[in-house]
């Protein structure tokens, strides 16, 4: 493991590297703290740059992007209560107010020493929990894994929130279905291709990612005429203020930072919970542990408010990484696009990749560390510049982020029938978004639709295809209760609330 | 107009209905091997098995009750497809389409350079300096770094092979 860890920062200590991850980072600020683009965008963006790069070094940019977005993301929000990520939603509550008060620079500050410390603390426990779970996966079979990705498929619905399991559920048997077209792996049969030879090898990962995330969000940014507002340029061009944290103020924040990396790491181990559910579950937990007085000071600019949500999302996606890296399932939307780009570099994400590309195991997890750094240490400063680039205007940076998302699909295959594929699953996406209908799920199932196909086979043939593997080992039968159990909550609570509604008319 | 009335919601579903139905007749005509019909699993059985989860799970959406996160929000279809700037979005479609349409065939510079001063002329920048600016410095230094620092090969296009009369 030692080994493991020196390669590991002997690659992300390269200066190229070093680069990488400073580049990702201010360019996943920027994308972040745009309306609409998110961190999927982001690195479904940097997927096609990153295809010259070595796998370690594409990872390293891409880490970067993604802990850059959730930093934009908290900018906005403290600024001008602007989320431009779901994960930092939380971060307004007490961000906005504090900035609002004459403390831009205090609230950002704390935001980012918060990010980093959950960051910090996070890394640890990824460093520990990550080859711990490798070594117990490899006894993995395959019912297990196909118990595991049903309940990773479920578990994306069963966070989803009120209203939107069954909506979630549609997307992911719909992105199922899009993993089927192409050729059968097993019979060489063609399935829904229409005899075209362009849907022969199916739908590329990339142009599925591009298409429903970078190019829907773009167009759909000029469907509802989305503007950078004004506020959020004016706001971050201007001096932020001092960023200075008194010994006071880390006293009060640092037993709530300790209490939310912890919370926000496993909710972020956890399939389908993600960011935006640990940085509630913290900015919660922390309002009900506050003492009486304290409790009055929340969503009025409280400290602890702010340090909540901010530590709790950044150990969300450290922890969003041990079921990608040691399982090869990805838990959200932004975990499927990185498994995808690893997919597409020739790795198997898996128990196997521990021990057979340690480098690339060990520099994902340090770089991460590497970006929170750099985050602190180059990004806050830089704020007022990202600003400027916020002043590109929306008639010349929507076409610009088209042209990357088209050619980006385009060099990969060389084929201009993707260019046309895109454009019309970018339709499709525009119509199912203006329906409420999310993406993450889309993608996720589709991602994980040729394994499950593959271990499903395989489990069958096994069992003399007989479906008693499902019960007849003890992991398979664990994992598919945890499912069941996932799959009914929600609609446990659906039907409360609905007779709460009856009783009450 | 009652139809633009229904929650946006229960359209999405009777949309999947459809789509799932006639995602189980196609998979229902997905060629087998003779020998693969008696098999326990098949080209056809994850079809099968996702068109029913689509049909079960669109039929539970269309028949139960809505609920919603934001009850003030209009869920309505025609809340949804108002006041958008749909134009623009058709406009910008067409052009993304006669790029893939026409990169082969005038090449990368051309293609690139004309796709962006379309999109920045649909999207309202009517400025010829700042077309010119943005586009041109973008669409060379892209085939520069692509041609020359990474080796990836643009195409520089069919017209201009035919037109120099080589065979």
């Amino acid at each position: 493991m030692i080994d493991g860890i020196l390669a590991g920062l002997n690659t992300v200590i390269m200066p190229i590297n070093l680069l990488l991850v400073f580049i990702g980072c201010f360019a996943g600020t920027f994308i972040g703290m745009l309306p609409g683009l998110g961190p999927i965008s982001a690195i479904a963006l940097m997927i096609p740059i990153t295809y010259g790069f070595d796998p370690a070094s594409g990872m390293i940019l891409m880490a970067g992007v993604y802990y850059g977005a959730i930093f934009g993301g908290s900018t906005s929000s403290i600024l001008i209560n602007a989320p431009g990520v779901a994960g930092t939603v939380a971060t307004a509550f007490d961000g906005y107010p504090l900035a609002k008060s004459g403390h831009p620079g205090k609230a950002l500050a704390l935001a980012a020493y918060s990010s980093f410390s959950g960051g910090t603390i996070a890394a640890v426990f990824l460093l520990i929990a990550a080859p711990a779970l490798a070594t117990v996966s490899l006894s993995f079979q395959s019912s297990d894994y196909f118990a595991l990705m049903v309940l990773g498929l479920t578990a994306v619905s069963a966070f989803a929130g009120k209203g939107g399991f069954l909506k979630a559920v549609i997307m992911t048997v719909f992105g199922l279905m899009l993993a089927t077209v192409g050729t059968d792996r097993s019979a060489g049969i063609q399935r829904f291709t229409f005899g075209r030879m362009d849907l022969m090898d199916g739908i590329s990962f990339l142009l599925l990612a591009m298409s429903t995330f970078a190019l829907s969000e773009a167009l759909m940014s000029v469907l509802r005429k989305d503007e950078i507002p004004d506020e959020l340029k004016k706001a971050t061009a201007k001096k932020i203020g001092s960023l200075r944290v008194t010994k006071e103020e880390i006293k009060l924040v640092a037993p709530t930072v300790a209490r939310s990396s912890v919370l926000g790491f496993f909710v972020g181990v956890l399939p389908g919970a993600g960011a935006t559910l640990a940085s509630f579950l913290a900015y919660g937990m922390e309002r009900n542990l506050a003492s009486a007085k304290e409790k009055l000071k929340f969503g009025k600019g409280s400290l602890r408010g702010l340090a909540a949500p901010e530590t709790a999302n950044n150990a969300a996606c450290s922890g969003s990484f041990v079921p990608l890296l040691t399982l090869g399932i990805p838990g959200s939307g932004t975990t499927a696009v990185m498994l995808g780009a690893l997919v597409s570099y020739g790795i198997q994400p898996g128990p196997r990749l521990f021990i057979d590309q340690p480098a690339v195991f060990w520099s994902v997890i340090i770089s991460m560390y590497v970006g929170n750094i750099i985050l602190l240490i180059l990004n806050l400063p830089l704020i007022p510049y990202i600003a400027r680039l916020l002043a590109v205007p929306k008639q010349i940076l929507v076409p610009v982020v088209l042209f990357f998302s088209l050619i980006g699909v385009y060099l990969v295959s060389f084929n201009t029938f993707d260019i046309q594929m895109m454009v019309f699953m970018a339709a499709i996406a525009l119509v199912l978004r203006l329906l409420d209908f999310p993406m993450a799920p889309m993608l996720l199932g589709f991602i994980l639709g040729g394994m499950m196909e593959d271990n499903l086979r395989r489990a069958l043939a096994i069992s003399d295809g007989s479906i008693s593997f499902l019960w007849e080992r003890p992991i398979t039968l664990v994992i598919l209760i945890i499912t069941v159990l996932a799959l009914l909550s929600p609609l446990r609570s659906m039907f409360q609330k609905k007779r709460k509604e009856t009783i009450t008319s | 107009m009652k139809l633009f009335n229904i929650h946006r919601e229960k359209v999405g579903a009777l949309i999947f209905l459809i789509f799932s139905t006639a995602y189980g007749i196609v998979a229902s005509r997905i060629p087998m091997m003779f020998y693969a019909e008696e098999g326990a699993f098949t080209p056809r059985t994850m079809p099968y098995a996702l068109c029913a989860c689509g049909i079960v799970v669109s039929l539970a959406m269309l028949i139960l009750p809505t609920v919603s996160e934001d009850e003030e929000k209009d869920h309505s279809l025609a809340g949804a497809f108002k006041g958008l700037e749909w134009k623009q979005v058709g406009q910008l479609a067409v052009v993304m389409i006669l790029y893939g349409l026409t990169l082969k065939v005038v090449g990368f510079l051309v293609s690139t350079f004309v796709f962006l001063m379309a999109g920045f002329w649909i999207l309202g920048e009517r400025r010829i300096k700042v077309l010119l600016l943005v586009s041109i410095p973008l669409v060379v230094g892209f085939w520069l770094i692509m041609t020359k620092l990474l080796e990836v090969y643009l195409d520089p296009g069919s017209l201009f092979f035919y037109l120099g009369g080589s065979s």
